[in-house]
């Protein structure tokens, strides 16, 4: 790991140069002498290991997950099943299969896992069970795919989305079948091979639409076969094999067609079978399949990716069988895909990451083919093979692998195949290559026996993972090629020979300035500077790192500086720092290379750390990294918070919605007040969805208290709603909330507004509810009968005052029915008191509105001005004169008002002798009798003034009102003359 | 009175805002049916050429009576602009659930302003509305632009939901409202307000901005330095005190709907009516507006001489060049000229009213109590109005004066106006006397309590000596005597500080003070300078909640033009109140039914 021998680890494997780092000397504490003897997963992306110890006679089942470095995150005991294989998910969950169909979805930290089902054990035979699966990335998520003991696949798209339709045990259906072997009798293999219906195997009753489907499909497909196929189950005999084939099911195939094609169909058929469910309900045919292999010997799953246009319930599977090489999809009929079929027999198969190359390995010939599927699968078969190694011995190849079967085999990023045996590996190239036809290389260093590597392809390289060792090994790319290639001299080379010169000991700075001026044209310069960034992103060893950052920097400079501002380098120094804590703080442990990282997203890699519960790392990157708030660091703090509520201790409580103990009031108390200092209100920070979980784990008050620090009122008032066990309850929490309790009133009140306040005990509110319930009430005794209980609800409300006024309005409701009783044909109830009394007064009824008067102790101002209203208004003036005969306490003015406003004008001069001096102007002007008006202000000894202003005011709306009127606008000029007599007389009376 | 100026930009966002919801709408010709009371609030921030450019083909409106015509050929949806009232709600079911007004091919979309409430759509479901045929919209009309310095957040019964049914929604459109003036003119940093709606109001927005999380968007420098938010109920002296600035008295005379209102303007032997739109764009209005009506009519015959000059200045014009100029000044003379015979007639019908006797006695009664003039025992001129069953909103504006001004009626005193209204008026005014209870206008004393009206007067100035209706020194000429306490309120805030005035603050009723600092973060270096925003003025936003007057914005310009303080006003609030207004929705009509039905 000197920077001084980079290329020494470097091995070229074809047209790629691929370069072996050394990540970790593993640390496990608990030895594993060797990994191969558990059953193990390593996750891709630096990601967990997963160790499961099977117990031996006195032990426990544990797994064990480990991270990269071989520190133990956590382990648990195995209660469950037999597990049968596991891997982790993309969201690094850990998904186990046991062989009896149950998919067991763990969380990084442990914890009780989630479980889907693949329902196998059909109705008949509880024999089925789980012989392999396999795990897969689409763009629903990671996948399952299994294969049965008998022989069916069944798959599982987006494992942990909760897929509305689950597709765990549907059936790949395919109704007909291409295959054949490359067995004795294989002479039938020229021309186009027809495929049959499978529907023969397949109980009508159960599948009459799938069948029809499949025997039209067939029918099409046979061409110049003619016949038609019934549905039933058969037997065949036919051919080499002597099987009967059932006259039913394919007579007139055989019959019509020479007896070859009806082998072909036969073993199109069987074909079917061994992936088909069909076996277990024909006998004959099981017999036949026997010497078939019930279970692929290698298959690999084809994802749905949106470059392969597979939507969610589809899957496509590549199977080795019997060394051929089969494509099952749905609703399609299984497609062989090598024609002619390889002489050697195909025993293991590996497809590349992105699906776009696929090797298989055959033994024991020892070849190793690749093939491009990037042109996209055709029913014709795969295209020529890329390339082909022999590793079977020959001229050109040095190598002839371990010793006994291989045991792995993955990819390393496309560039070249790993292939492990339990005592050697080799990498071969992807394309063939006359240089490098294969290569060995000796990993090990002589370190001991630690066995086989685990292999975990990277989209960028392969992981191997010995107990001793975790090593990466990446094709290197060509910036970075370029820039350590002992054998090129690129511009890049010369910057970092330059670069190096200064920075070294000898400060020989002309020696640089020399080496510089060696790149002449900027775009070498530019280039030189690119190369240098792209191969510090790509150097996992900090000094290097540094070495070339600093020589991009140093290129940088001799560049115009838009070029700097273009090639900002301190964000890849925050990620570099980022990612080289991630890998070198060992209780983390997450060695991500600068392309995985790039790939994965600053957003995903947060929720890694999460997964680990590292928050405060977490949070730390966000910061370094300037991730927005609410990506960030309010996520971190929610999950924060959310962890904190998961690892609360149970209740000591009842556990009930109200009853609380106090224990667990307190508990949820510091609880709340923790999560509140630590996550605050900063946006993105979502209090509902915290309550919202804490409602989930049943604790409904640790849910009330964080609902009450959510911003977002919908949010609350929804999550409220929906915790709301009774109506109760709700009345209950709502007394708390004045705003939505008067809002729920609002909305309450107008179906029953009394009940509502009764339940409330809003007194005031509920008499004067009452009171204005009696005076909608069309019927006098009603309305009397409810304003007494007004009354007596003011009473009840503490408002004696009004209590006493409704008691007086009833009162005057009975006095008034009395009266109509009494004076017959005349209405009185409903009207106020002052109008009973004016009515009695016009009817000439004086003493009883006398006596109702004093009753209802109307003051003697009120009275007399009453009195004097109603006498003018039913043209009563003899009595009204009669009244002003007595001293009158309000004085004589009203008199003549009331007169004038009842159009008596005379009664009202007769009435102004009378009327007191400071009221005898407006009653002129009233009269109209300005000049009088006049000189009765003018002759006044006080208030002249406020008199005359009086008069100009009136006499000037007058001219406004009524233009023209020649008396006023005598009086108007006369008045403006004494002005200016008074003005110039010196300032007025 | 702002020098702000760009109040503009609130209409643009308003505006642009409707137009992007009918761009949005699926259709590609849009029929456009409005709900009448609609038409003029929209149209102050659309214009109907607008929305003929985004698609609008033709447009219906809904009246009371008849029913609207079938959807034009042309049109493929018909959209409705509605108020969220069922009455309207089920007209547009009903229009829309007939298949031979609106095809099945064509399809509807309602519109609701300003916001899509829960029991409309519960409704519209009832009535078995196709929603996925007719989608549902609202159009946030918080905010109308009444002009540069004045906003309405249309609610013109806050104060009485508020106060009777503790309906706090106009609470809630008037943040909504405030959050949209921050989104223009930036987050306002300092926040006082008095009053317990008002703090409300203030905790709301605070809530808002948390909600919307404008952190990230907050880019624009802040505008507008203090958010002075004041609750009716702190002072709800000034809306009963009658106003006498020109624009608070038209407002009490003519009632004005969204500004306009109609003259009738007597020309030869005919009478032209003429609807006038009130704002300070009328060259004339701008000048007489906040003044006294006293000061009026000599301002009048100022503009006439001056028209009446500019007129003559045509007989003297020799040279074709100054002849030019006249001609180019002519429509200009000509709107003045038609203006001035507008508020003419205006001032005429106005003054009309104030020089009547009885408004004389009012005044004079008012002025009296306000002064604190012998406040604690039964005025001798609400008693013989009581008597005389005067006009009873009259009554209770006196009697609420004189109880705020007494800090509460003493108990006996309460009892006796009650008794004289029950009596007087008829026994079920005490529903509404309850009302004015409830609301805390009338108030009784309690026993012990020391009446703090005397304190706040002097602290706050009220009633100043000397008074000067044509050239004011202080703004209480706008009631001819007393000043808004709102205003001074305002006054003090900007000088010397509400910590200067704290008693008299304690003194008011409403509710607590409160004051809060909105922090303003995340600046962008290279967002936009503030084009008009300088240090030496200070902006101010002033909200009342639950109506404003006239009085009250006429004193609040008075401010901002005197040079003691620099500083301007934009004045946004639920409603324009008058004194006779104001009390308006306490009154309750119960319909005194017959009681004898033979009768």
């Amino acid at each position: 790991m000197e920077s001084q021998d980079y290329w020494s680890d470097v091995n070229a494997v074809g047209d790629y140069y691929i370069r072996h780092d050394n990540v970790y000397t593993m640390k496990f504490v608990r030895h594993l002498p060797n990994l191969n003897s558990h059953l193990t997963a390593l996750a891709q992306y630096g990601g967990p290991l997963a160790v499961f110890r099977r117990n031996d006679l006195n032990e426990e089942s544990r797994m064990e997950i480990f991270n990269a470095v071989g520190q133990l995150i956590t382990e648990f005991k195995w209660t469950s099943g037999n597990l049968l294989t596991m891997s982790w998910s993309s969201t690094e969950s850990l998904v186990c299969v046991q062989t009896d169909g149950s998919v067991l979805i763990y969380q990084l930290m442990g914890g009780s896992p989630q479980l889907r089902k693949f329902y196998i054990d059909s109705k008949k035979t509880s024999s089925e069970q789980v012989a392999s699966a396999k795990f897969y990335e689409s763009q629903f998520g990671t996948g399952v795919a299994i294969a049965t003991s008998t022989g069916r696949f069944l798959f599982l798209n987006g494992l942990e989305n909760f897929s509305p339709k689950p597709l765990v045990g549907q059936e790949i259906a395919f109704s007909g079948s291409a295959w054949r072997r490359g067995c004795p009798g294989g002479g039938l293999a020229a021309g186009p091979v027809n495929p049959i219906a499978a529907a023969a195997h397949r109980q009508p009753e159960q599948q009459h639409h799938d069948c029809y489907a499949a025997h039209d499909q067939a029918e099409h497909q046979l061409g110049g076969v003619p016949g038609q196929v019934q549905h039933a189950t058969g037997q065949a005999h036919c051919g080499q094999h002597q099987h009967r084939v059932h006259r039913d099911n394919l007579a007139r195939s055989s019959a019509a067609v020479a007896p070859a094609v009806a082998a072909v169909v036969l073993r199109q058929a069987a074909a079917v079978l061994t992936v088909s469910q069909l076996v277990q309900r024909a006998a004959v045919l099981r017999h036949f399949l026997a010497d078939l292999d019930p279970v692929p010997a290698a298959w690999c799953v084809l994802a749905p990716r949106p470059s392969n246009q597979l939507g969610p319930d589809q899957i496509r599977i590549f199977v080795l069988s019997r060394g051929g090489l089969l494509l099952l999809e749905q609703n399609r009929p299984p497609a062989s895909l090598l024609e002619p079929p390889p002489a050697e027999a195909l025993t293991d198969l590996c497809l590349s990451l992105d699906q776009s190359l696929l090797a298989l390995w055959s033994e024991p010939q020892r070849h190793l083919t690749v093939y491009s599927l990037a042109s996209g699968l055709s029913a014709s078969g795969l295209p020529a093979p890329l390339s082909r190694h022999s590793l079977a011995g020959g001229p050109d190849s040095a190598f002839v692998g371990g010793d006994g079967g291989l045991l792995r085999m993955a990819w390393c990023a496309n560039a070249a195949v790993m292939l492990v045996w339990a005592d050697q590996r080799c990498l071969l190239p992807t394309v063939r290559s006359d240089r490098f036809a294969n290569r060995l290389d000796e990993f090990h260093e002589g370190e001991g026996d630690s066995g086989a590597p685990l292999l975990v392809p990277e989209f960028d390289g392969l992981r191997l993972l010995t107990a001793e060792r975790h090593d990466l090994l990446r094709p290197l790319p060509r910036p970075v090629e370029q820039l350590f290639n002992i054998a090129c001299v690129s511009p890049a080379t010369v910057l970092l020979l330059a670069h190096d010169t200064i920075s070294g000991q000898a400060r020989t700075e002309t020696a640089a300035y020399e080496l510089f001026l060696t790149i002449e044209s900027d775009a070498d310069k530019l280039a030189a500077v690119r190369c240098c960034l792209e191969a510090a992103r790509f150097i996992a060893w900090p000094p290097d790192q540094k070495r070339v950052l600093r020589a991009a920097r140093t290129g940088l400079a001799l560049l115009p500086p838009k070029y700097s501002r273009e090639h900002r380098t301190d964000e890849l120094c925050q990620q570099l720092r980022l990612l080289n804590n991630l890998r070198f703080n060992e209780s983390i442990g997450l060695p991500l290379t600068h392309a995985q990282f790039s790939r994965l997203g600053l957003g995903v890699l947060i929720d890694r750390l999460l997964n680990r519960r590292l928050h405060e790392f977490a949070f730390r990157a966000c910061e370094l990294l300037r991730l927005s708030e609410s990506d960030g660091q309010a996520r971190v703090m929610m999950h924060w918070a959310e962890c904190q509520i998961d690892t609360l201790p149970p209740l000591v409580g009842a556990g009930v919605d109200i009853g609380e103990s106090r224990e667990d009031a307190q508990a949820s108390d510091a609880l709340v007040a923790d999560i509140v200092k630590f996550v605050g209100q900063r946006p993105g920070v979502n209090y509902a969805r915290l309550a919202g979980k804490a409602a989930r784990l049943n604790r409904p008050g640790l849910a009330r208290r964080l609902l009450d620090f959510e911003t977002r009122s919908q949010d609350q008032v929804l999550l409220k709603l929906h915790n709301m066990r009774s109506e109760l309850d709700l009345a209950g929490i709502m007394r708390k909330q004045p705003v939505a309790m008067a809002l729920y009133q609002q909305a309450y009140c107008a179906s029953d507004p009394a009940a509502l306040l009764d339940q409330e005990d809003r007194r005031s509110d509920l008499a004067a509810l009452e009171l204005r319930r009696a005076f909608d009430s069309t019927e006098a005794a009603r309305r009397q009968e409810l304003l007494g209980s007004a009354a007596s609800r003011f009473t009840e409300a503490g408002l004696p005052a009004l209590a006493k006024e409704c008691q007086l309005a009833a009162q005057l409701l009975e006095r008034q029915r009395k009266l109509e009783r009494d004076l017959s044909a005349q209405q009185f109830a409903g009207l106020s008191l002052h109008a009973t009394l004016a009515r009695l007064l016009g009817n000439g009824s004086e003493k009883l509105a006398e006596s109702l008067r004093r009753e209802f102790e109307v003051p003697e101002k009120r009275w007399w001005q009453l009195q004097v209203t109603a006498l003018a208004k039913s043209g009563r003036f003899t009595e009204l004169r009669r009244l002003s005969e007595r001293k009158s306490p309000i004085g004589y003015a009203p008199f003549v008002n009331a007169c004038l406003d009842a159009g008596n004008e005379a009664e009202a001069v007769a009435l102004l002798p009378r009327v007191e001096r400071e009221q005898r102007v407006r009653c002129l002007c009233r009269l109209r009798r300005y000049a009088e008006a006049i000189d009765f202000a003018s002759g006044l000894k006080t208030d002249a003034a406020y008199h005359l202003e009086y008069l100009r005011r009136h006499l000037a709306r007058e001219e406004v009102r009524q233009p023209g009127q020649p008396v006023v606008r005598e009086a108007a000029q006369r008045l403006r003359a004494l002005h200016q007599t008074m003005a110039a007389g010196g300032g007025g009376v | 009175m702002s020098h702000l100026g760009n109040v503009g930009r609130l209409k643009d966002l308003l505006c642009n805002e409707l137009l992007a919801l009918l761009d949005s709408l699926k259709g590609k010709n849009l029929l456009l049916v409005w709900d009448k009371p609609l038409m003029t609030p929209v149209n102050m921030v659309v214009d109907t050429n607008s929305l003929k450019q985004h698609k609008v083909h033709t447009m219906y409106s809904i009246e009371a009576t008849g029913s609207i015509g079938t959807v034009p050929a042309e049109c493929d949806m018909a959209v409705f602009l509605v108020r969220p009232d069922p009455t309207i709600i089920k007209y547009v079911a009903t229009y829309v659930n007939d298949k031979s007004k609106l095809p099945t091919s064509k399809s509807a979309a309602i519109v609701f302003v300003p916001n899509k409430t829960i029991p409309c759509e519960n409704l519209l479901r009832e009535l078995k509305v196709d929603l996925n045929r007719v989608q549902l919209t609202e159009f946030q009309l918080d905010l109308l632009p009444f002009d540069n310095d004045l906003l309405l957040c249309d609610w013109p019964n806050a104060f009485r939901d508020y106060h009777l049914k503790s309906d706090i929604s106009s609470l809630h459109y008037l943040s909504r409202a405030i959050m949209k003036i921050q989104t223009v003119f930036g987050i306002i940093p300092n926040i006082a307000c008095k009053g317990e709606a008002a703090k409300r109001v203030c905790d709301n927005i605070i809530r808002m901005r948390r909600e919307y999380d404008l952190e990230d968007t907050a880019a624009i420098a802040p505008q507008i330095d203090n958010l002075i938010i004041i609750d009716r109920s702190c002072d709800p002296l000034t809306p009963l005190v009658p106003q006498l600035n020109f624009e608070g008295l038209i407002e009490e005379v003519y009632r004005p709907k969204y500004t306009r209102i109609v003259v009738s303007i007597p020309r030869d032997n005919d009478v032209e009516e003429r609807k006038v739109a009130l704002n300070s764009a009328d060259e004339v209005f701008a000048d007489l507006r906040d003044r006294h009506i006293n000061a009026i009519g000599k301002l009048l015959s100022k503009f006439a001489r001056n028209i009446s000059a500019q007129f003559d200045e045509r007989h003297q014009a020799t040279t074709v060049a100054e002849l030019k100029k006249i001609v180019s000044k002519l429509p200009h003379m000509q709107a003045a000229k038609n203006s001035l015979a507008v508020f003419t007639t205006v001032t005429e019908k106005v003054k009309a009213h104030t020089e009547s006797d009885e408004y004389m006695d009012l005044y004079e009664c008012q002025h009296e109590l306000v002064h604190g003039y012998e406040t604690d025992r039964a005025n001798p001129f609400i008693e013989s109005l009581i008597a005389r069953e005067g006009p009873l909103p009259d009554v209770l504006r006196l009697i609420c004066i004189q109880s705020f001004c007494n800090g509460g009626l003493k108990p006996k005193l309460a009892q006796q106006y009650m008794r004289d209204i029950a009596q007087a008026y008829g026994a079920d005014k005490l529903v509404t006397w309850c009302n004015l209870v409830k609301a805390g206008l009338i108030a009784e004393q309690k026993p012990g309590a020391r009446n703090h009206y005397s304190a706040i007067k002097t602290t706050l100035s009220l009633c100043p000596e000397q008074l000067s209706e044509e050239a004011p020194a202080d703004f209480h000429y706008v009631t001819s005597g007393y000043a808004p306490i709102s205003a001074r309120l305002v006054q003090k805030f900007s000088q010397p500080g509400w910590r200067g005035i704290r008693d008299a603050l304690d003194f008011l009723p409403g509710g607590p003070v409160y004051e809060a600092i909105q922090k303003v973060k995340g600046l962008r270096q290279d967002g936009p300078v503030p084009p008009v925003y300088s240090a030496d003025t200070k902006h101010n936003l002033v909200v009342f909640v639950g109506g404003a007057t006239y009085s009250e914005i006429s004193a609040l310009r008075f401010l901002s033009q005197s040079d003691d303080f620099p500083a301007d006003y934009i004045v946004l609030t639920t409603g324009l109140l008058s004194s006779q207004s104001f009390l308006d929705p306490f009154i309750e009509e119960i319909n005194l039914t017959n009681l004898n039905p033979f009768v």
